[in-house]
């Protein structure tokens, strides 16, 4: 498919229109920091080089996800979703929806999980490329581009004033249209340098985990941020009589998490659980999906008030392994 | 649970309720469930078993799966749910999905004499099991049967009115323990590691199926292997907190490993090349 | 004003000789993390990682929590003013021994998060800590400079003296509806170190059916309950909230309505029995059914 160069006019007339037909999520000012959020003024939308503070997971895995509700001895289903169209994802965040779409649209667990494939079939993703850097960012040793990601419908790039923009599916080919250019050339595939090649054994006990997650206050905040981590529970609760249960976001990074009825809890420390928060993305998801389920957006890192760093963890376990091989 | 949505249950009726332990806690009872929509399950399986509004909790079936009109699953009273499961009767309305997870690998084990251990409520996970291969169809396809039944004191046995019945079978040895001799107890007294040399079996050909708290299935896989049985052939079925049960919530990992897909049931031999987190 | 070279330097040295000389088991300090932007909390255990201490104009972290996390062993910590007040409170209730601890106090002129002043050090009472083992100055020797505090913004006890009601709610559901109910702010308290917090009793964080501002309200304003008398203003909630909630509206006026009612203030002397605790019989009852005037509140 052809590429199109349009400006910022342009740009935002298109999503004036686009706003009829979809719910338009795209990064604006939430107080004084970037989220991605409803658009309802077409200005509000800030597509430039920073990164939105929250990742847009909540787009096909919200903080809270009616499952059901108990009336009259029956259950009644949840229903159906308006169309949403999410401009302006960074390529790091583009890359999480592919580890989304791992767990729970893939056949390891032979179970697809109905209520992500709702959403994320009704779910249009434009890209927005990078021009730099930010303080944290370390998506160039994750393998995951400043000007493109491949598991989109379309892409954005900043090219001067203007923008090129390349479709990439049906669903993306016509969100923007304009005059006709050549697609962007993009920089240098990065290799996914920060990954670990191991077994369970031998970082498990052998590396000083107490030592990287001495700062830890338990807040869960890398959690909440983590364009990946995906971890729920349900609960249910109960309003003038009627039973509604629901999916909530949950996070390994409290002692509850694993807590049994019975009062053992295989995980009571904070290191076993950072322990957890760190091998899960990048051993126990690798060996089960084949890819590393952390995209460097570093959100965790810039967020996290205790000063934990996984980029720094990955590196320092990487450098001990490969001393204990010499 | 609904065919294409694994979060919906379906509705169950309790059909009996059955007081299992007579020791001064009584905080086991067996609940006889009627399903609005019946289905198929294997010995070692669970299921989601919840009260709208209270929650849900992880059961592993009690009763065999050759049952079809009923089933049953055994709670013991010590969190949340479970304290408001305790506080139904008959006729109420419960919510079951399932059935989730592996199974005892019965076909694997067709021509191996076989040695259950179970300690107090582990019993309940394994009863399937044994009632299935009791069964006079299946039956003839395994040796020789030890069956060791470990419990705090004799008030603290669950299915205490099978046991005439299962000691009574072809080809099956019955052993019961209590933690400490008590008066008018005559028979075995101890933990069950400390017993299983003193019980006849063949090494070469029994496979072991333990079930009870951590620390028992610890202690006597360690005591199965330094009597020479290889890891390969003792089997238990672990208990993890869990959510989905369909491998999505993440709670329930050792290493890459789900108790909830990969599991419950596990070798030790598999046991043994994961990390030691649960 | 503030030599913060001199105070990493002579930070350093301190806790290099400390650590050398077996005073204590570990320093708490923070050390520079770049790809945060500010000094992040660190333990040395080993003289040769007193290096990696730095002291800066950004290292607002308030450490006196991680004490309790040491426990029994012999700790240092290098604290500001707000810090050693809480780790005074947590001496007063029992949380910590003061044998173990050698308190390294800095002198500090207000610190600075995400390039402006942050909230919390606005009318600081004092640049100098009111207990410590060894002084850290202005600059970096030990006599304390006693330097003037930063006094600028509005006075949130006037505020709350010259609003309605109506505005000071208004107020208060600006600031939670900001609020995620991540708890940082809880786990980052001195004072929030039950085992078991009331909102946890029976679900999770956020198990909270929908991030509603009912729950919101019940979680903030129960944890600002069970801290009157308690809060040590350091300000660490406020700074390690991830989404900029402002508590100090509801935790000044609480800290000055029980100094002005009981006249005690927390995290001022380690031996004084916390308010909570004593029970005299002529005590002003405004708090409890009412009375002529609540200050701020």
């Amino acid at each position: 498919m052809s590429a199109y160069k349009l400006d910022i006019a342009r740009v935002k007339a298109a999503l004036e229109k686009l706003m009829e037909k979809y719910t338009v999520i795209a990064p604006v000012m939430n107080g004084d920091r970037l989220d991605y959020a409803e658009v309802t003024e077409v200005n509000d939308v800030i597509l430039d080089n920073q990164l939105p503070y929250k990742s847009p997971k909540e787009m096909v895995f919200p903080r809270v996800e009616k499952v059901m509700r108990f009336l009259e001895g029956k259950v009644e289903e949840a229903q159906d979703i308006k169309p949403v169209l999410l401009v302006g994802a960074k390529p790091c965040d583009v890359a999480a929806m592919r580890i989304f779409d791992d767990i729970f649209t893939g056949d390891k667990g032979k179970f697809q999980d109905p209520f992500y494939l709702n959403r994320r079939n009704s779910l249009t993703i434009i890209g927005l490329g990078c021009t730099d850097y930010k303080n944290g960012c370390f998506c160039n040793i994750r393998g995951t581009d400043l000007s493109f990601a491949p598991d989109c419908d379309g892409f954005l790039n900043m090219v001067g004033d203007s923008f090129i923009y390349q479709p990439l599916t049906d669903k993306g080919k016509d969100i923007f249209t304009g005059e006709e250019t050549e697609p962007v050339k993009r920089a240098d595939k990065h290799e996914e340098e920060l990954v670990l090649n191991a077994k369970e054994s031998e970082v498990f006990t052998t590396m000083p985990w107490e030592a990287y997650a001495e700062g830890c206050i338990g807040c869960g905040t890398c959690t909440y941020l983590c364009p990946t981590c995906h971890c729920f529970n349900l609960r249910d609760a109960e309003d003038k009589g009627v039973v509604t249960r629901t999916r909530v976001w949950d996070s390994c990074m409290y002692p509850k998490f694993t807590l049994h009825a019975g009062g053992h809890n295989p995980r009571t420390k904070k290191s076993e659980r950072f322990r957890q928060r760190v091998l899960h993305k990048y051993l126990y998801i690798p060996e089960n999906y084949d890819h590393t389920a952390c995209t460097g957006c570093g959100r965790c890192i810039r967020a996290c008030p205790g000063g934990l760093n996984i980029m720094n963890t990955v590196t320092d376990i990487k450098k001990r392994l490969e001393e204990a091989k010499k | 649970m609904s065919m294409n949505n694994p979060y919906i249950p379906s509705r169950a009726t309790i059909m009996q309720v059955i007081q299992e332990t007579v020791s001064d806690t009584q905080d086991v009872k067996t609940y006889k469930l009627k399903l609005d929509e019946p289905f198929d399950y294997r010995p070692g399986q669970f299921v989601e078993f919840s009260i709208a509004g209270i929650g849900e909790c992880t059961f592993g079936f009690a009763s065999s799966p050759l049952i079809k009109d009923y089933l049953e699953l055994t709670v013991k009273r010590t969190g949340y749910v479970t304290e408001n499961i305790h506080m139904l009767s008959e006729g109420s309305t419960v919510w079951i999905r399932g059935p989730f997870g592996n199974t005892f690998p019965l076909e694997k084990l067709e021509g191996n004499d076989l040695f259950y251990v179970a300690g107090g409520l582990g019993l309940a996970p394994l009863r399937p099991m044994i009632d299935y291969i009791f069964d006079p169809m299946y039956r003839g396809k395994y040796g020789k049967i030890n069956m060791l039944m470990a419990a705090r004191t004799p008030g603290d046995f669950i299915f205490a009115y099978d046991f005439d019945k299962w000691a009574a079978m072809p080809d099956t040895t019955f052993y019961q323990t209590i933690d400490n001799p008590m008066e008018g107890w005559d028979k075995l007294v101890g933990f069950p590691h400390t017993l299983i040399d003193q019980i006849p079996f063949d090494m070469e050909k029994t496979v072991a199926v333990l079930c009870g708290p951590p620390v028992m299935i610890k202690a006597l896989s360690n005591a199965f292997v330094q009597l020479g049985m290889s890891p390969e052939r003792i089997y238990t079925t672990l208990e993890m907190r869990m959510t989905c049960g369909v491998g999505k919530c993440g709670k329930c990992n050792i290493g890459h490993k789900y108790v909830c897909i990969d599991g419950p049931v596990f070798s030790m031999a598999e046991l043994g090349n994961m990390p030691n987190e649960y | 004003m503030i030599d913060y070279e001199k105070q990493s330097l002579k930070l350093i040295e301190t806790a290099e000789k400390l650590l050398s000389d077996n005073t204590v088991d570990v320093v708490l300090g923070v050390k520079d993390n770049p790809e945060v932007g500010w000094p992040t909390p660190y333990f040395a255990r080993k003289p040769e990682d007193a290096k990696k201490l730095v002291w800066t104009e950004d290292c607002h972290v308030n450490l006196a929590n991680y004490l309790t996390e040491v426990k029994g062993k012999k700790a240092a910590i290098a604290a500001k003013a707000c810090d050693v007040r809480s780790i005074i409170n947590l001496i007063a209730e029992n949380q910590l021994s003061r044998g173990d601890i050698t308190i390294i106090g800095m002198e500090c002129a207000g610190k600075m998060q995400n390039e402006k002043l942050a909230s919390a050090c606005d009318a600081c009472p004092a640049s100098v800590p009111n207990l410590y083992d060894i002084a850290i100055a202005a600059d970096g020797s030990e006599t304390y400079k006693n330097l003037e505090m930063p006094n600028s913004s509005e006075n949130v006890t006037e505020w709350a003296i010259h609003t309605t009601v109506e505005e000071r709610l208004d107020r208060f559901m600006k600031e939670i509806d900001k609020c995620i109910l991540c708890f940082a702010c809880r786990q980052a308290c001195q004072g929030c170190y039950c085992v078991t917090c009331f909102i946890d009793r029976k679900a999770t964080p956020w198990e909270q059916v929908d991030a509603d501002t009912a729950t919101k309200m019940a979680f903030h304003l129960t944890r600002a309950m069970h801290l009157a008398g308690r809060c040590t203003d350091c300000g660490a909630c406020e700074k390690v909230c991830p989404s900029g909630v402002n508590l100090k509206y509801l935790f000044k006026g609480l800290s000055e309505f029980v100094e002005e009612t009981y006249d005690f203030k927390a995290g001022m002397d380690p031996e004084a029995t916390p308010v909570l605790d004593r029970y005299s019989s002529d005590d002003k009852q405004v708090a409890f059914l009412g009375g002529d005037s609540i200050v701020g509140i």
